[in-house]
């Protein structure tokens, strides 16, 4: 049995799909560098997590601030459950991954962009398997991309949020089918490219949704994983 | 103006929808749009005479005969269908341009203009919603290879593509298999869907005999989106019992003796039994598979 994460089994589905040789994969997705963008959409989150309702001008996070000064259509949606754990074991792969958000059907990923949001980018969201696991993996029979536009400031730790952006997805008659068989590609390309079996991550620590104590799953038992 | 940011999902009952279809040229959009509830069509491409069960539509050369459209002139309709939303965004960034020069860049809209664009492209479904009608937008399709896979997207230009991809509740793709044409919902390798009503295939049918299908069609899209409301208030309140018989456990054996029934229950309810425990300080041994309190000496 070997184990993977969403983020890594889309990241090959994506790069399946694309005429880049291996050596980019390995470089840009197995062990690719954080740039500043990951550690301000990683502070974004962080902040996010720790929020409440409300309204704001600012959310902070890390030393990082981020500045709400667009003409925003609808309310970010936190969901009733944060930051879930969540696994699906397809043949001898499983797949392992973490909802951003859950609210009954729905389930929730916030991504935080520098840069305009155009079709092509939508067109990849759209493309995804990054919601067709979490649909998978879950009971829930909606996903949502909320996905933050962001502007740099002077400041490389200031952030402008120009738009914010709802992208929704439903499950589908061949979505467990499609999960499986891309499943099986991952599976059988990590016969012969052991970089894809992915090892844990240091541990996470996350908000506990009964408290605001920060928690970390490091013993999470297998039935609390999914 | 400030974020505002809500716990949860508010579920909805939505009346109205925006529906989202796209084929090569020639497949017949059009006469399968003729087929809603009481169609009105707004020809942007001028091809609305092929079709061959052509009901009313309304010729738009410029971005005024559609703004000059009053609630009156559209009472006698129920669905409005936009033939095509690639041509209907062009015409709208011409009028954008024309009224404001600096919205444009050589002919086309400049990054602000796109702005424009997307506001009054969502303010004007807005309107329609506010007149009590569902939306059809029909779009050409361009097929791109990328590596070996040919994509199937929406022949619009970039930044207003988005928009229609996010405005839409359900979109399909027609395209011919044999002698029959299909209607497809799901999204696939190389091809776009949104299917909330979690149809399989649909064949598109003669439409003699069903003269009504895109109208039931939309119908179904309704009632699947209102039952997954339904569903979710279901879910909301199941895991608010939940959080209420949770957050009552005031011993390690209250934890342990709601571990079977939380097994079966979803990652989010595991969740909240793991988090609360923990909370509580006790940890979960794997050997016994229960919660116990360390004692430290």
């Amino acid at each position: 049995m070997i184990t993977t994460s969403v983020t890594l089994v889309e990241s090959f589905r994506w790069w399946s799909e694309s005429d880049l040789d291996w050596d980019w994969f390995l470089a840009n997705s197995l062990s690719p560098s954080e740039t500043w963008n990951m550690k301000a959409g990683k502070a974004l989150h962080k902040a996010l997590e720790g929020a409440r309702e409300g309204e704001f001008d600012v959310l902070r996070a890390d030393g990082f601030q981020f500045s709400f000064e667009g003409d925003y259509d609808l309310p970010v949606r936190l969901g009733a459950f944060q930051e879930v754990p969540c696994q699906k074991t397809y043949g001898d792969l499983t797949v392992r991954g973490r909802c951003d958000k859950i609210t009954g059907m729905l389930v929730g990923d916030f991504k935080f962009r520098v840069g305009s949001v155009d079709g092509d980018k939508v067109e990849g969201y759209l493309d995804s398997y990054q919601w067709r696991f979490y649909l998978d993996m879950t009971s829930a029979k909606i996903f949502e991309y909320t996905v933050f536009e962001a502007v740099e400031t002077s400041d490389p730790y200031i952030f402008v949020i120009r738009q914010i952006h709802s992208v929704k997805q439903y499950r589908y008659p061949d979505l467990e089918a499609d999960c499986s068989k891309l499943a099986g590609r991952y599976m059988e390309a990590a016969r012969t490219r052991p970089e894809l079996v992915k090892t844990d991550a240091e541990p996470v620590r996350r908000k506990s949704v009964v408290d605001d104590t920060l928690i970390t799953d490091d013993d999470l038992p297998a039935w609390a994983k999914g | 103006m400030p974020i505002k940011i809500v716990a949860a999902n508010e579920p909805i009952h939505i009346d109205l929808i925006t529906l989202g279809i796209y084929a090569l040229p020639g497949i017949g959009k059009t006469s399968i749009a003729f087929t809603a509830n009481r169609p009105l069509l707004l020809d942007f491409d001028r091809g609305a005479y092929r079709s061959k069960n052509r009901k009313d539509s309304v010729a738009v050369s410029s971005w005024d005969d559609v703004a000059g459209m009053t609630q009156e002139d559209l009472a006698p309709y129920s669905t409005i269908i936009v033939d095509t939303a690639g041509r209907c965004l062009d015409i709208l960034s011409a009028d954008i341009i024309a009224k404001n020069p600096k919205h444009g860049n050589g002919g086309s809209l400049s990054l602000q203009g796109f702005g424009v664009l997307k506001g009054r492209f969502s303010g004007w479904l807005k309107q329609m919603r506010t007149y009590g009608k569902d939306v059809v937008l029909l779009a050409h399709m361009d097929e791109k290879s990328e590596g070996d896979i040919v994509k199937e997207r929406l022949d619009i230009q970039g930044g207003s593509k988005a928009e229609i991809y996010k405005s839409v509740d359900a979109m399909a793709k027609i395209y011919v298999e044999g002698k029959l044409r299909k209607m497809d919902f799901s999204p696939r390798e190389g091809s776009l869907g949104k299917n909330p009503a979690q149809f399989e295939v649909l064949t598109i049918p003669d439409f003699i005999k069903e003269p009504n299908f895109l109208g039931v069609v939309i119908k179904s899209i309704k009632d699947s989106i209102n039952q997954l409301s339904i569903e979710q208030i279901a879910k909301q309140d199941a895991a608010e019992k939940w959080r209420t018989r949770i957050g009552a456990i005031e011993s390690e054996d209250g934890f342990n003796a709601l571990l079977p029934e939380v097994k079966g229950e979803t990652p989010e309810i595991r969740k909240m039994l793991l988090d609360a425990a923990q909370s509580y300080g006790l940890t979960f041994d794997k050997k016994s598979a229960k919660f116990f309190q360390e004692v430290t000496a």
